[in-house]
Protein backbone atom coordinates (compact mmCIF):
# COMPACT_ATOMS: atom_id res chain seq x y z
CA UNK A 1 0.00 0.00 0.00
CA UNK A 2 1.25 3.46 -0.87
CA UNK A 3 1.05 6.15 1.79
CA UNK A 4 -0.39 8.63 -0.70
CA UNK A 5 -1.88 8.21 -4.16
CA UNK A 6 -3.20 11.12 -6.16
CA UNK A 7 -4.49 10.45 -9.65
CA UNK A 8 -5.68 12.95 -12.22
CA UNK A 9 -6.45 15.71 -9.73
CA UNK A 10 -8.12 18.77 -11.23
CA UNK A 11 -9.33 21.85 -9.37
CA UNK A 12 -10.40 25.33 -10.40
CA UNK A 13 -10.42 28.41 -8.17
CA UNK A 14 -11.06 31.61 -10.09
CA UNK A 15 -7.84 32.28 -12.02
CA UNK A 16 -5.99 29.26 -10.64
CA UNK A 17 -6.38 25.79 -12.05
CA UNK A 18 -4.80 22.50 -11.19
CA UNK A 19 -4.69 20.07 -14.09
CA UNK A 20 -4.14 16.33 -14.03
CA UNK A 21 -1.88 16.21 -10.98
CA UNK A 22 -0.76 12.72 -10.07
CA UNK A 23 1.76 11.66 -7.49
CA UNK A 24 2.55 8.64 -5.38
CA UNK A 25 4.35 8.39 -2.07
CA UNK A 26 5.45 4.81 -1.36
CA UNK A 27 5.38 3.75 2.28
CA UNK A 28 8.59 4.32 4.14
CA UNK A 29 9.67 7.16 1.87
CA UNK A 30 9.94 10.92 1.96
CA UNK A 31 8.50 12.99 -0.87
CA UNK A 32 9.44 16.63 -1.32
CA UNK A 33 7.00 18.97 -3.01
CA UNK A 34 8.66 21.96 -4.63
CA UNK A 35 7.14 24.86 -6.46
CA UNK A 36 6.90 28.62 -6.61
CA UNK A 37 4.39 30.53 -4.47
CA UNK A 38 0.93 29.87 -5.82
CA UNK A 39 1.93 26.66 -7.59
CA UNK A 40 -0.72 24.68 -5.71
CA UNK A 41 1.31 22.93 -2.98
CA UNK A 42 -0.95 23.99 -0.10
CA UNK A 43 -4.05 23.16 -2.15
CA UNK A 44 -2.72 19.65 -2.72
CA UNK A 45 -2.05 19.26 0.98
CA UNK A 46 -5.56 20.43 1.83
CA UNK A 47 -6.92 17.80 -0.55
CA UNK A 48 -4.76 15.14 1.10
CA UNK A 49 -6.20 16.02 4.47
CA UNK A 50 -9.82 16.10 3.30
CA UNK A 51 -10.05 19.87 3.72
CA UNK A 52 -10.63 20.56 0.04
CA UNK A 53 -12.48 18.53 -2.58
CA UNK A 54 -10.94 18.16 -6.06
CA UNK A 55 -13.22 18.79 -9.04
CA UNK A 56 -12.09 15.45 -10.43
CA UNK A 57 -9.56 12.75 -9.71
CA UNK A 58 -8.91 10.55 -6.73
CA UNK A 59 -6.94 10.97 -3.55
CA UNK A 60 -6.10 8.03 -1.31
CA UNK A 61 -4.21 8.40 1.94
CA UNK A 62 -3.08 5.27 3.78
CA UNK A 63 -5.44 3.33 1.53
CA UNK A 64 -8.56 5.38 2.30
CA UNK A 65 -10.20 7.91 -0.05
CA UNK A 66 -9.68 11.41 1.33
CA UNK A 67 -12.77 13.37 2.31
CA UNK A 68 -15.16 13.83 5.23
CA UNK A 69 -16.14 10.17 5.65
CA UNK A 70 -15.94 8.39 9.03
CA UNK A 71 -13.25 6.08 7.60
CA UNK A 72 -11.04 9.00 6.64
CA UNK A 73 -11.69 10.74 9.96
CA UNK A 74 -10.38 7.56 11.62
CA UNK A 75 -7.29 7.49 9.36
CA UNK A 76 -6.43 11.05 10.38
CA UNK A 77 -5.56 9.60 13.78
CA UNK A 78 -2.43 8.30 12.05
CA UNK A 79 -1.52 11.49 10.24
CA UNK A 80 0.48 14.30 11.77
CA UNK A 81 -0.02 17.59 9.98
CA UNK A 82 1.87 20.86 10.23
CA UNK A 83 0.80 23.82 8.11
CA UNK A 84 2.79 26.84 7.01
CA UNK A 85 1.56 28.64 10.09
CA UNK A 86 1.25 26.77 13.38
CA UNK A 87 -2.54 27.42 13.45
CA UNK A 88 -2.77 26.48 17.12
CA UNK A 89 -5.15 28.38 19.46
CA UNK A 90 -2.85 31.14 20.62
CA UNK A 91 -4.69 31.86 23.86
CA UNK A 92 -3.53 28.47 25.14
CA UNK A 93 -0.18 27.41 26.55
CA UNK A 94 1.92 24.52 25.26
CA UNK A 95 0.78 22.41 28.21
CA UNK A 96 -2.89 23.13 27.49
CA UNK A 97 -2.32 22.35 23.81
CA UNK A 98 -1.00 18.93 24.82
CA UNK A 99 -4.01 18.37 27.06
CA UNK A 100 -6.56 19.11 24.40
CA UNK A 101 -4.60 17.14 21.76
CA UNK A 102 -4.75 14.18 24.17
CA UNK A 103 -8.51 14.13 23.68
CA UNK A 104 -8.25 14.33 19.89
CA UNK A 105 -5.70 11.58 19.25
CA UNK A 106 -6.26 8.13 20.76
CA UNK A 107 -2.53 7.36 20.69
CA UNK A 108 -1.43 10.68 22.13
CA UNK A 109 1.90 10.25 23.91
CA UNK A 110 2.15 12.78 26.71
CA UNK A 111 5.72 11.72 27.56
CA UNK A 112 6.87 12.13 23.95
CA UNK A 113 5.23 15.57 23.77
CA UNK A 114 7.04 16.58 26.96
CA UNK A 115 10.33 15.34 25.50
CA UNK A 116 9.76 17.35 22.33
CA UNK A 117 8.99 20.48 24.32
CA UNK A 118 12.23 20.06 26.28
CA UNK A 119 14.21 19.29 23.13
CA UNK A 120 12.87 22.44 21.47
CA UNK A 121 13.26 24.47 24.67
CA UNK A 122 9.64 25.57 24.60
CA UNK A 123 8.08 27.06 27.75
CA UNK A 124 5.11 24.99 28.91
CA UNK A 125 3.09 27.69 30.62
CA UNK A 126 3.39 30.74 28.40
CA UNK A 127 0.58 31.65 26.03
CA UNK A 128 1.30 30.67 22.44
CA UNK A 129 0.52 34.22 21.29
CA UNK A 130 3.74 35.33 22.97
CA UNK A 131 5.80 32.79 21.00
CA UNK A 132 7.91 33.75 18.02
CA UNK A 133 7.05 32.22 14.65
CA UNK A 134 9.81 29.66 15.04
CA UNK A 135 8.59 28.65 18.48
CA UNK A 136 5.03 28.21 17.19
CA UNK A 137 6.29 25.99 14.37
CA UNK A 138 8.30 23.91 16.85
CA UNK A 139 5.20 23.45 18.99
CA UNK A 140 3.18 22.37 15.95
CA UNK A 141 5.90 19.87 15.04
CA UNK A 142 5.99 18.56 18.61
CA UNK A 143 2.23 18.00 18.49
CA UNK A 144 2.41 16.29 15.06
CA UNK A 145 5.09 13.89 16.26
CA UNK A 146 3.50 12.96 19.57
CA UNK A 147 0.64 10.67 18.57
CA UNK A 148 2.45 7.79 16.84
CA UNK A 149 1.52 8.95 13.36
CA UNK A 150 2.38 6.81 10.33
CA UNK A 151 2.36 9.73 7.94
CA UNK A 152 3.59 13.28 8.41
CA UNK A 153 2.21 15.96 6.09
CA UNK A 154 4.30 19.10 6.40
CA UNK A 155 3.54 22.35 4.58
CA UNK A 156 6.57 24.64 4.90
CA UNK A 157 6.98 23.24 8.39
CA UNK A 158 10.65 24.23 8.74
CA UNK A 159 10.31 27.80 7.56
CA UNK A 160 11.11 30.35 10.25
CA UNK A 161 13.42 27.93 12.05
CA UNK A 162 17.12 28.59 12.51
CA UNK A 163 19.59 26.21 10.80
CA UNK A 164 20.53 24.47 14.05
CA UNK A 165 16.93 23.59 14.90
CA UNK A 166 16.18 22.67 11.28
CA UNK A 167 19.09 20.25 11.32
CA UNK A 168 17.78 18.70 14.52
CA UNK A 169 14.29 18.39 13.09
CA UNK A 170 15.59 16.78 9.91
CA UNK A 171 17.33 14.21 12.11
CA UNK A 172 14.00 13.58 13.80
CA UNK A 173 12.39 13.09 10.39
CA UNK A 174 15.14 10.65 9.43
CA UNK A 175 14.54 8.71 12.64
CA UNK A 176 10.82 8.77 11.92
CA UNK A 177 11.20 7.14 8.52
CA UNK A 178 13.41 4.35 9.83
CA UNK A 179 10.14 2.51 10.40
CA UNK A 180 9.10 0.90 7.12
CA UNK A 181 5.51 2.03 7.53
CA UNK A 182 6.35 5.67 8.23
CA UNK A 183 6.27 8.21 5.43
CA UNK A 184 6.60 11.97 5.03
CA UNK A 185 5.30 14.43 2.50
CA UNK A 186 7.02 17.77 2.89
CA UNK A 187 6.61 20.93 0.89
CA UNK A 188 9.38 23.44 1.31
CA UNK A 189 11.26 26.31 -0.29
CA UNK A 190 14.37 25.38 1.70
CA UNK A 191 15.80 23.05 -0.92
CA UNK A 192 18.81 22.14 1.21
CA UNK A 193 16.37 20.46 3.63
CA UNK A 194 14.79 18.51 0.80
CA UNK A 195 18.16 17.46 -0.51
CA UNK A 196 19.02 16.03 2.89
CA UNK A 197 15.98 13.88 3.52
CA UNK A 198 13.87 13.30 0.41
CA UNK A 199 13.68 10.13 -1.62
CA UNK A 200 11.41 11.67 -4.26
CA UNK A 201 10.95 15.20 -5.52
CA UNK A 202 7.86 16.48 -7.29
CA UNK A 203 8.07 19.86 -9.00
CA UNK A 204 4.81 21.73 -9.24
CA UNK A 205 4.39 24.76 -11.48
CA UNK A 206 1.14 26.66 -12.05
CA UNK A 207 -0.99 23.74 -10.87
CA UNK A 208 0.79 21.10 -12.93
CA UNK A 209 3.41 18.48 -12.17
CA UNK A 210 6.33 19.37 -14.40
CA UNK A 211 8.73 16.76 -13.06
CA UNK A 212 8.57 13.86 -10.63
CA UNK A 213 11.78 11.93 -9.98
CA UNK A 214 13.76 10.04 -7.41
CA UNK A 215 16.03 12.63 -5.81
CA UNK A 216 19.20 10.64 -6.37
CA UNK A 217 18.30 10.18 -10.02
CA UNK A 218 18.08 13.95 -10.57
CA UNK A 219 21.84 14.26 -10.43
CA UNK A 220 22.34 11.33 -12.80
CA UNK A 221 19.67 12.32 -15.29
CA UNK A 222 19.93 16.09 -15.46
CA UNK A 223 22.69 18.61 -15.89
CA UNK A 224 22.97 22.36 -15.93
CA UNK A 225 24.70 24.02 -18.88
CA UNK A 226 25.63 27.68 -19.08
CA UNK A 227 26.41 28.45 -22.73
CA UNK A 228 26.92 31.21 -25.17
CA UNK A 229 24.38 31.50 -27.99
CA UNK A 230 26.90 30.01 -30.37
CA UNK A 231 27.53 27.01 -28.14
CA UNK A 232 23.80 26.59 -27.59
CA UNK A 233 23.24 26.43 -31.33
CA UNK A 234 25.49 23.32 -31.41
CA UNK A 235 23.60 21.56 -28.61
CA UNK A 236 21.36 18.66 -29.60
CA UNK A 237 17.80 19.89 -29.00
CA UNK A 238 16.79 16.45 -27.78
CA UNK A 239 18.87 17.18 -24.69
CA UNK A 240 17.01 20.35 -23.77
CA UNK A 241 14.40 20.20 -21.01
CA UNK A 242 14.18 23.95 -20.39
CA UNK A 243 16.15 26.97 -21.55
CA UNK A 244 16.43 30.42 -19.98
CA UNK A 245 18.31 33.39 -21.32
CA UNK A 246 19.74 35.94 -18.95
CA UNK A 247 22.90 37.70 -17.80
CA UNK A 248 24.35 37.33 -21.28
CA UNK A 249 24.21 33.55 -21.29
CA UNK A 250 21.89 30.69 -22.12
CA UNK A 251 21.08 28.49 -19.13
CA UNK A 252 19.94 25.04 -20.06
CA UNK A 253 18.45 22.23 -18.02
CA UNK A 254 19.53 19.25 -20.06
CA UNK A 255 19.18 15.48 -20.10
CA UNK A 256 22.67 14.39 -19.19
CA UNK A 257 22.66 11.33 -21.45
CA UNK A 258 21.80 13.42 -24.52
CA UNK A 259 24.44 16.10 -23.96
CA UNK A 260 27.24 15.52 -26.43
CA UNK A 261 30.93 15.80 -25.80
CA UNK A 262 32.42 19.23 -25.60
CA UNK A 263 29.88 20.70 -23.20
CA UNK A 264 30.75 21.38 -19.54
CA UNK A 265 27.81 19.83 -17.72
CA UNK A 266 27.38 20.94 -14.13
CA UNK A 267 25.35 19.18 -11.46
CA UNK A 268 21.81 20.49 -11.37
CA UNK A 269 20.55 20.78 -7.81
CA UNK A 270 16.90 21.07 -6.82
CA UNK A 271 17.00 24.86 -6.78
CA UNK A 272 18.50 25.05 -10.28
CA UNK A 273 15.91 22.64 -11.60
CA UNK A 274 13.06 24.49 -9.93
CA UNK A 275 14.24 27.82 -11.31
CA UNK A 276 14.52 26.54 -14.86
CA UNK A 277 11.28 24.59 -14.74
CA UNK A 278 9.49 27.71 -13.50
CA UNK A 279 11.13 30.49 -15.48
CA UNK A 280 12.59 28.61 -18.41
CA UNK A 281 10.92 27.74 -21.67
CA UNK A 282 10.59 24.51 -23.53
CA UNK A 283 12.59 24.53 -26.70
CA UNK A 284 10.33 24.32 -29.72
CA UNK B 1 -15.04 16.74 20.48
CA UNK B 2 -14.08 16.66 24.13
CA UNK B 3 -10.76 18.17 23.07
CA UNK B 4 -12.47 21.08 21.31
CA UNK B 5 -14.79 21.65 24.29
CA UNK B 6 -11.85 21.72 26.65
CA UNK B 7 -10.05 24.14 24.36
CA UNK B 8 -13.10 26.40 24.12
CA UNK B 9 -13.67 26.34 27.87
CA UNK B 10 -10.10 27.48 28.44
CA UNK B 11 -10.41 30.18 25.80
CA UNK B 12 -13.64 31.57 27.30
CA UNK B 13 -12.84 31.06 30.97
CA UNK B 14 -11.78 34.64 31.57
CA UNK B 15 -14.65 36.06 29.51
CA UNK B 16 -17.19 33.89 31.33
CA UNK B 17 -15.89 34.87 34.74
CA UNK B 18 -16.01 38.59 33.91
CA UNK B 19 -19.40 38.10 32.42
CA UNK B 20 -20.66 36.25 35.52
CA UNK B 21 -19.31 39.04 37.74
CA UNK B 22 -21.08 41.63 35.62
CA UNK B 23 -24.35 39.67 35.82
CA UNK B 24 -24.08 39.45 39.60
CA UNK B 25 -23.50 43.18 39.92
CA UNK B 26 -26.32 44.05 37.55
CA UNK B 27 -28.70 41.54 39.07
CA UNK B 28 -28.17 43.07 42.51
CA UNK B 29 -28.94 46.49 41.03
CA UNK B 30 -31.56 45.64 38.46
CA UNK B 31 -33.74 42.65 37.42
CA UNK B 32 -33.02 43.19 33.75
CA UNK B 33 -29.63 41.53 34.28
CA UNK B 34 -31.41 38.31 33.35
CA UNK B 35 -32.15 39.68 29.92
CA UNK B 36 -28.63 41.01 29.55
CA UNK B 37 -27.28 37.52 30.28
CA UNK B 38 -29.43 36.04 27.52
CA UNK B 39 -28.76 38.81 25.10
CA UNK B 40 -25.02 38.79 25.51
CA UNK B 41 -24.61 35.00 25.45
CA UNK B 42 -24.64 35.18 21.64
CA UNK B 43 -21.23 36.82 21.87
CA UNK B 44 -19.66 33.68 23.32
CA UNK B 45 -19.74 31.48 20.20
CA UNK B 46 -18.96 34.59 18.14
CA UNK B 47 -15.88 35.29 20.28
CA UNK B 48 -14.77 31.65 20.03
CA UNK B 49 -15.12 31.63 16.26
CA UNK B 50 -13.26 34.96 16.09
CA UNK B 51 -10.41 33.63 18.24
CA UNK B 52 -10.19 30.54 16.04
CA UNK B 53 -10.03 32.75 12.96
CA UNK B 54 -7.42 35.03 14.49
CA UNK B 55 -5.08 32.17 15.33
CA UNK B 56 -6.02 30.43 12.03
CA UNK B 57 -7.04 27.36 14.02
CA UNK B 58 -10.06 27.18 11.70
CA UNK B 59 -7.61 26.10 8.93
CA UNK B 60 -6.36 23.22 11.06
CA UNK B 61 -9.71 21.95 12.37
CA UNK B 62 -10.80 20.18 9.13
CA UNK B 63 -7.47 18.33 9.16
CA UNK B 64 -7.92 16.95 12.67
CA UNK B 65 -9.53 13.55 13.33
CA UNK B 66 -12.97 15.10 13.88
CA UNK B 67 -16.25 14.60 12.08
CA UNK B 68 -18.30 17.55 10.81
CA UNK B 69 -20.66 17.08 13.78
CA UNK B 70 -17.81 17.20 16.26
CA UNK B 71 -16.38 20.31 14.59
CA UNK B 72 -19.58 22.32 15.07
CA UNK B 73 -21.21 20.80 18.15
CA UNK B 74 -18.77 22.30 20.64
CA UNK B 75 -19.97 25.82 19.75
CA UNK B 76 -23.57 24.79 20.46
CA UNK B 77 -22.71 23.07 23.70
CA UNK B 78 -20.75 26.10 24.88
CA UNK B 79 -23.77 28.28 23.99
CA UNK B 80 -26.23 26.03 25.83
CA UNK B 81 -24.00 25.79 28.86
CA UNK B 82 -23.44 29.53 29.02
CA UNK B 83 -27.17 30.32 28.60
CA UNK B 84 -28.04 27.78 31.29
CA UNK B 85 -25.35 28.75 33.81
CA UNK B 86 -25.71 32.48 33.47
CA UNK B 87 -29.52 32.32 33.41
CA UNK B 88 -29.64 30.19 36.54
CA UNK B 89 -27.18 32.53 38.23
CA UNK B 90 -29.12 35.64 37.25
CA UNK B 91 -32.40 33.93 38.05
CA UNK B 92 -31.27 32.94 41.55
CA UNK B 93 -29.98 36.40 42.33
CA UNK B 94 -33.14 38.02 41.00
CA UNK B 95 -35.32 35.57 42.96
CA UNK B 96 -33.42 36.26 46.18
CA UNK B 97 -33.57 39.99 45.58
CA UNK B 98 -37.12 40.42 44.40
CA UNK B 99 -38.81 37.38 45.88
CA UNK B 100 -40.19 36.30 42.47
CA UNK B 101 -39.88 32.67 41.27
CA UNK B 102 -36.53 31.93 39.67
CA UNK B 103 -37.98 30.18 36.67
CA UNK B 104 -40.00 33.19 35.56
CA UNK B 105 -41.86 33.46 32.24
CA UNK B 106 -39.55 36.31 31.32
CA UNK B 107 -36.56 34.00 31.81
CA UNK B 108 -38.15 31.27 29.66
CA UNK B 109 -39.06 33.77 26.97
CA UNK B 110 -35.55 35.19 26.98
CA UNK B 111 -33.96 31.73 26.80
CA UNK B 112 -36.24 30.71 23.93
CA UNK B 113 -35.52 33.80 21.85
CA UNK B 114 -31.79 33.54 22.60
CA UNK B 115 -31.74 29.92 21.47
CA UNK B 116 -33.41 31.02 18.23
CA UNK B 117 -30.78 33.73 17.80
CA UNK B 118 -27.99 31.16 18.25
CA UNK B 119 -29.75 28.76 15.89
CA UNK B 120 -29.75 31.37 13.14
CA UNK B 121 -26.31 32.89 13.77
CA UNK B 122 -24.01 29.93 14.32
CA UNK B 123 -24.45 28.23 10.92
CA UNK B 124 -24.08 31.53 9.09
CA UNK B 125 -20.99 32.51 11.05
CA UNK B 126 -19.44 29.10 10.36
CA UNK B 127 -20.15 29.55 6.66
CA UNK B 128 -19.05 33.14 6.24
CA UNK B 129 -16.64 33.61 9.15
CA UNK B 130 -16.83 36.26 11.84
CA UNK B 131 -15.26 39.05 9.78
CA UNK B 132 -17.59 38.67 6.81
CA UNK B 133 -20.50 37.62 9.03
CA UNK B 134 -20.26 40.68 11.29
CA UNK B 135 -23.41 42.17 9.81
CA UNK B 136 -25.27 38.89 10.37
CA UNK B 137 -24.78 38.76 14.09
CA UNK B 138 -25.38 42.49 14.49
CA UNK B 139 -28.74 42.06 12.80
CA UNK B 140 -29.48 39.00 14.93
CA UNK B 141 -28.48 40.87 18.11
CA UNK B 142 -30.77 43.77 17.27
CA UNK B 143 -33.62 41.45 16.31
CA UNK B 144 -33.10 39.46 19.50
CA UNK B 145 -33.23 42.59 21.64
CA UNK B 146 -36.32 43.87 19.84
CA UNK B 147 -38.13 40.53 20.14
CA UNK B 148 -37.24 40.22 23.81
CA UNK B 149 -38.45 43.70 24.60
CA UNK B 150 -41.62 43.44 22.53
CA UNK B 151 -42.31 39.93 23.78
CA UNK B 152 -42.04 40.88 27.43
CA UNK B 153 -44.25 43.94 26.99
CA UNK B 154 -46.87 41.97 25.04
CA UNK B 155 -47.02 39.12 27.53
CA UNK B 156 -47.23 41.39 30.52
CA UNK B 157 -50.05 43.45 29.01
CA UNK B 158 -52.14 40.85 27.27
CA UNK B 159 -51.43 37.35 28.42
CA UNK B 160 -51.28 37.35 32.18
CA UNK B 161 -53.33 34.18 32.45
CA UNK B 162 -51.34 32.16 29.94
CA UNK B 163 -48.00 33.88 30.28
CA UNK B 164 -46.23 30.83 31.66
CA UNK B 165 -47.63 28.54 28.96
CA UNK B 166 -46.70 30.87 26.12
CA UNK B 167 -43.23 31.50 27.49
CA UNK B 168 -42.76 27.77 27.79
CA UNK B 169 -43.82 27.34 24.16
CA UNK B 170 -41.30 29.93 23.03
CA UNK B 171 -38.60 28.12 25.01
CA UNK B 172 -39.59 24.78 23.46
CA UNK B 173 -39.59 26.33 19.97
CA UNK B 174 -36.14 27.73 20.63
CA UNK B 175 -34.86 24.31 21.67
CA UNK B 176 -36.31 22.64 18.58
CA UNK B 177 -34.92 25.29 16.26
CA UNK B 178 -31.53 25.00 17.92
CA UNK B 179 -31.46 21.24 17.38
CA UNK B 180 -32.51 21.69 13.76
CA UNK B 181 -29.73 24.25 13.36
CA UNK B 182 -27.02 21.66 14.07
CA UNK B 183 -27.27 19.70 10.79
CA UNK B 184 -27.46 23.04 8.96
CA UNK B 185 -24.24 24.11 10.68
CA UNK B 186 -22.63 20.80 9.68
CA UNK B 187 -23.56 21.43 6.06
CA UNK B 188 -22.22 24.98 6.26
CA UNK B 189 -18.98 23.67 7.77
CA UNK B 190 -18.60 21.12 4.99
CA UNK B 191 -19.34 23.75 2.33
CA UNK B 192 -16.85 26.17 3.86
CA UNK B 193 -14.21 23.46 4.26
CA UNK B 194 -14.46 21.77 0.91
CA UNK B 195 -14.82 24.90 -1.22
Amino acid sequence: MNAIEMNGICKRYGDFSMEDVSLTLPQGCVLGLVGENGAGKSTLIRMLMGACRPDSGQVHVLGIPAGRSPAFTAVKQEIGVVLDEACLPDELTARQTGRFMRHLYRQWDEAEFGRCLKRFALPEDKAIKSFSRGMKMKLALAAAMSHHARLLVLDEATSGLDPVVRDEILDMFNDFTREETHSILISSHIVSDLEKICDYIVFLHAGRVVMAEEKDALEEKYALLTLSEEAYSRLDRAAVVRVMRGHGAVHVLARRAEVGKGFAAQTANIEDIMLLLTKGEMER
Amino acid sequence: MKGLLIKDMWMTKRTLMLYALLIIVLAVANESAVMFAMFYSLMLPVNLLALDERSRFDRLVPMLPLSNLQCVLDKYLISYASIAILSVLAGIITAVRAGTPALSPVLMLGAGITLMAHAVSIPLLIRFGVERGRMIYLIVLIAEAALLGAGIAFLEENMRGTIVLLSGMVLAAGMVLSLLSIPVAMKMFEKQTLA
